[in-house]
């Protein structure tokens, strides 16, 4: 028996037995693709059994023909794969190769290859090992495993599922808060004393704010409750501009010192007595006239019919109210300043507004707005950590977080916001000057390496020995060149962006590094460079001293900011 | 005509050579080489590879350049190899000062009894069996290309007379990759010359130690003669014999083919990185070292495996490389794994 007829009837065998082969493995998959078609049947109907079933049937196919073309038919074919498979050292084609000839080999060692060829094929056919290896496709019966898994766990009998309604992306509970808040703004915007500009944006808050509480995604929800934060920010200093005491004339300073007083209004009484003590300081004869006027006032508010009873017919205030010792107060106070001990006018004015509490908020247009505009915040930081993925109780944290430390923040609600009023000498709660939330003070009263509030809107700071230098002031000014405006709203890139470098001024690599650091964590705003080049390249002359970089890279440093400035001015 | 400087000692060959190659005398011819290698195995200690692949440049009747750093035991290699086949070996220091004439021999006037002078050849060192050519690329361009006739025709022409070196003859060449101020690279030409170009790998830290042990005592390990020079040349004749069968043959061309950078059906480093291909005699070297290493192998048959064993070696010194494949640290023995791995 020559070689070739050994590797022919290997072939013959081998194609046989690949069929079956071919048949056991295909099976898992037939039986998946059948699960899944009547899994698709049962949830969608004919025409998705049918997709699976076409998909089953070309893959399913695909597969067999793969297996299939394995098969050989060409004894030099064969004889290449019985060589891989088994080592042979190209042995059985070198034989089939002489066989091939058709005469008779005369060389010895050709005779020796047909020998050892002669040999060799016998055994293999008898062993049959690979690629003969009839076995099933684990990742077959895998898939079917998996099909029939799906199959009952989902309950493909069960009715088909009716698609979800969209619901909104905000939950109940804010969509409600979202609708107060827009009534809020609606009552706000009904104040005849708002200015028509301000009533029209309090309106596109609104609206914004019913945007969100219909939205369907949380992106949209997001960029709503953001839209309606940046129209507050923006109406809170115009609403702050409402209640400016220094252009109110003597008698309706004295008026409404008078109001405050008897409704019991410590901070807006507060706030009034800092401009009267202002005004009387300034003159004797402004003194005069503004004690008198405050001394009528009280007497005529006194006067007046109880407020929240007007019927009561009561022409005169009970002697023993709280109202009417405040309004006396007041007259003391008058007196005080009329006679012109000034000191004692306004430790009586202090000690009124002590006893009269602190609302809150010398306006309550300005409280109810601050008050929207943290429930805002809060709505907003929570929706954002729920689209970061957060859980319930860390977006519950972050809304807080964000509603605490939002800068810029609600006027006069932070212990220390009557640090302003420090023409009237200490008083309780008023804290240190400069130490509180004031909107707009931002970094400039935190002292040396605090860092601003996270999202805090901030300027570049240069970090010296001495501590972080303010952008655009002193610390402890009122900050006006700082992140926020004094009302809290964010001020254009533009203006915020106060660069006060001095390259001169020697600083430590801690600092230099603080500056970065700094500067790297805040919010990242475009500034054109040649605004900041000087302070780049400062920053980068008191690196360059440092031992670490050697003298190579510092000349490579030089001659960049040498050829940035270089092109600057041939532009 | 100059006689050759035999052995003392010639005793029968192993292998007739005048006679048909059979089973037995296939299995005799691969046990002497593998007796042949443990020899070089115990005195060349942990360079079974190196060892392998000089012994089959040498059955290929070819020639090998060995690179490899100072100090690995190439010269120690010929030297054992040439005592455990016995054949007559010498060994070449190239310096840049060194003359054809110092290789090849020269005439010198001889002046006889009755005061004729005569001219008279003196055989320089080439005329040996197994010629060490130590540092070779330290010789002028000259005098490496008096080797080339040498090399490829067994045969060198002195004042225009042309004389055949004995058989076997082989030159094994050294050079250091390092050290290459001062040198003379050897030309494509040249380096094409040799069938394989074997590099020497620093032995491992137990071999190393078997090398301090074994090589700082009062008894140096020698090589013992295995094998005669007539059975050695049967041999040689008998790789030729081994059957190439035409798959083979066509997978040798196929490979030799890849390295051309401007086929086709090159992988794709060998045309971004290779300037020129193998030539066709790599081709002619692939097949040879592949009968040799079937041979030693004991088949009689050469599979496509013997070939993949010996690309390497052969196409190493016959891929010429272009400058980025320098700059990407790129090496030929890279390319041929590419190109076997296409051809697999």
């Amino acid at each position: 028996m020559t070689v070739t007829t050994t590797l022919a009837r290997w072939s013959r065998k081998s194609n046989r037995r690949r069929f079956v082969e071919t048949t056991a493995r295909i099976l898992p998959w037939l039986a998946a693709f059948a699960v899944l078609g009547i899994y698709a049947y049962e949830r969608k109907g004919w025409i998705a059994a049918a997709i699976v079933g076409a998909i089953g049937a070309i893959a399913v196919g695909w597969h067999a023909l793969r297996l299939m073309r394995r098969v050989r038919h060409k004894p030099q074919t064969i004889a290449r794969v019985l060589d891989r498979q088994h080592h042979t050292f190209d042995l059985l084609q070198t034989a089939h190769a002489i066989e091939s000839r058709g005469a008779a080999p005369e060389d010895p060692l050709e005779q020796l290859v047909l020998v050892r060829a002669g040999e060799v094929a016998p055994r293999l056919d008898k062993v049959a090992v690979a690629p003969l290896k009839l076995r099933s496709s684990p990742l077959g019966a895998l898939g079917a495993m998996a099909a029939c898994a799906l199959l009952f766990l989902t309950g493909a009998g069960a009715p088909p599922i009716a698609p979800a309604a969209p619901t909104n992306a905000l939950g109940e509970r804010q969509q409600k808060q979202a609708q107060d808040l827009a009534h809020t703004l609606d009552d706000l915007a009904k104040d005849p004393s708002i200015p028509s500009d301000l009533k029209a944006q309090l309106e596109r808050a609104k609206e914004a704010l019913n945007h969100a509480a219909t939205a369907k995604t949380g992106k949209e929800a997001l960029a709503a409750l953001s839209e309606a934060q940046r129209l507050l920010d923006e109406a809170a200093p115009q609403l702050a501009k409402l209640d400016d005491t220094s252009k109110l004339t003597t008698q309706q300073l004295a008026d409404k010192m008078a109001s405050a007083a008897k409704a019991g209004d410590g901070s807006r009484l507060a706030q009034l007595a800092k401009e009267a003590m202002h005004r009387a300081a300034a003159s004797p004869a402004d003194a005069q006239q503004l004690s008198d006027a405050m001394a009528a006032a009280a007497a005529a508010a006194a006067s007046s019919p109880e407020s929240g009873d007007p019927w009561s017919g009561s022409k005169t205030m009970d002697p023993s109210s709280p109202e009417a010792q405040r309004l006396a107060a007041l007259s003391e106070a008058a007196k005080s300043m009329k006679s012109g001990d000034m000191t004692a006018a306004g430790e009586q004015l202090g000690e009124l507004a002590k006893s009269s509490g602190m609302s809150g908020s010398s306006d309550p247009r300005a409280s109810r707005l601050a008050s929207a505009r943290d429930a805002i915040a809060s709505m907003r930081a929570a929706e954002r950590a729920a689209l970061n993925g957060m859980s319930p109780a860390d977006a519950r944290a972050e809304a807080a977080r964000a509603s605490g430390m939002r800068p810029g923040g609600r006027p006069g609600s932070r212990p220390g916001s009557m640090g302003s009023m420090m023409g009237l000498g200490r008083m309780p709660g008023m804290g240190k000057p400069g130490m509180g939330m004031r909107p707009g003070m931002g970094r400039p009263g935190m002292g040396p390496g605090m860092r601003p509030p996270p999202g805090a809107t901030s300027g570049i700071s240069l970090l010296t020995e001495d501590g972080p230098r303010p952008p655009g002031g002193a610390a402890g000014s009122s900050g006006a060149h700082g992140g926020t405006t004094p009302s809290g709203a964010t001020e254009p890139p533009e203006t915020v962006m106060s660069e006060e470098v001095d390259p001169g001024k020697p600083m430590s690599a801690d600092g230099i590094i603080r500056a970065i650091a700094e500067h790297s964590a805040g919010d990242h705003r475009s500034v054109r460079f040649d605004a900041v080049r000087d302070h780049y390249e400062a920053i980068a002359e008191a690196a360059i001293h440092r031992d670490e970089i050697p003298l190579t890279r510092r000349d490579f440093i030089q001659r960049y900011f040498e050829a940035l400035r270089t092109h600057d001015e041939d532009q | 005509m100059t006689t050759l400087p035999m052995a003392a000692v010639a005793p029968p060959p192993v292998l007739p050579t005048d006679q048909p190659v059979d089973e037995w005398a296939l299995a005799n011819a691969t046990n002497a080489l593998n007796v042949v290698l443990d020899e070089l195995g115990k005195v060349v200690l942990g360079q079974q590879q190196l060892c392998r692949e000089v012994l089959l440049g040498l059955l290929g009747g070819g020639n090998v350049l060995i690179e490899g750093q100072p100090g690995l035991g190439k010269t120690l290699l010929v030297r054992t190899l040439a005592e455990a086949v016995d054949i007559v070996s010498s060994r070449i220091q190239f310096t840049p000062d060194l003359m054809p004439a110092d290789i090849t021999g020269t005439q010198v006037l001889m002046r006889d009894e009755t005061g004729k002078s005569t001219l008279e050849f003196r055989p320089g060192p080439l005329f040996a069996n197994l010629v060490l050519a130590d540092e070779i690329n330290r010789a002028t361009p000259k005098t490496q290309s008096a080797l080339l006739e040498a090399m490829q025709e067994h045969a060198i022409t002195v004042a225009g007379v042309r004389r055949v070196l004995g058989e076997p003859f082989c030159v094994i060449a050294t050079q250091n990759p390092i050290e290459t101020e001062g040198t003379y690279p050897l030309p494509e030409a040249q380096l094409d010359r040799f069938l394989l170009k074997v590099t020497v790998g620093f032995p491992t830290l137990d071999v190393l130690r078997s090398i301090g042990v074994a090589t700082t005592g009062n008894t140096m390990a020698s090589a013992k003669r295995v094998m005669e020079r007539d059975a050695l040349i049967g041999i040689q004749r008998m790789v030729r014999q081994i059957v190439v069968a035409p798959h083979v043959a066509d997978c040798a061309a196929k490979i030799t083919m890849a390295t051309h950078p401007e086929q086709p059906t090159s992988p794709e480093r060998i045309r971004k990185f290779v300037r020129f291909g193998a030539s066709p005699r790599a081709m002619q070297a692939l097949l040879l070292a592949g009968r040799a290493n079937a041979l030693v192998a004991g088949r009689a048959w050469v599979g496509v495996e013997d070939l993949t064993a010996v690309a390497a070696p052969v196409l190493r010194h016959r891929m010429i490389l272009g400058f980025d494949a320098t700059l990407d640290g790129i090496t030929t023995d890279a390319l041929v794994a590419d190109v076997l791995a296409t051809i697999a």
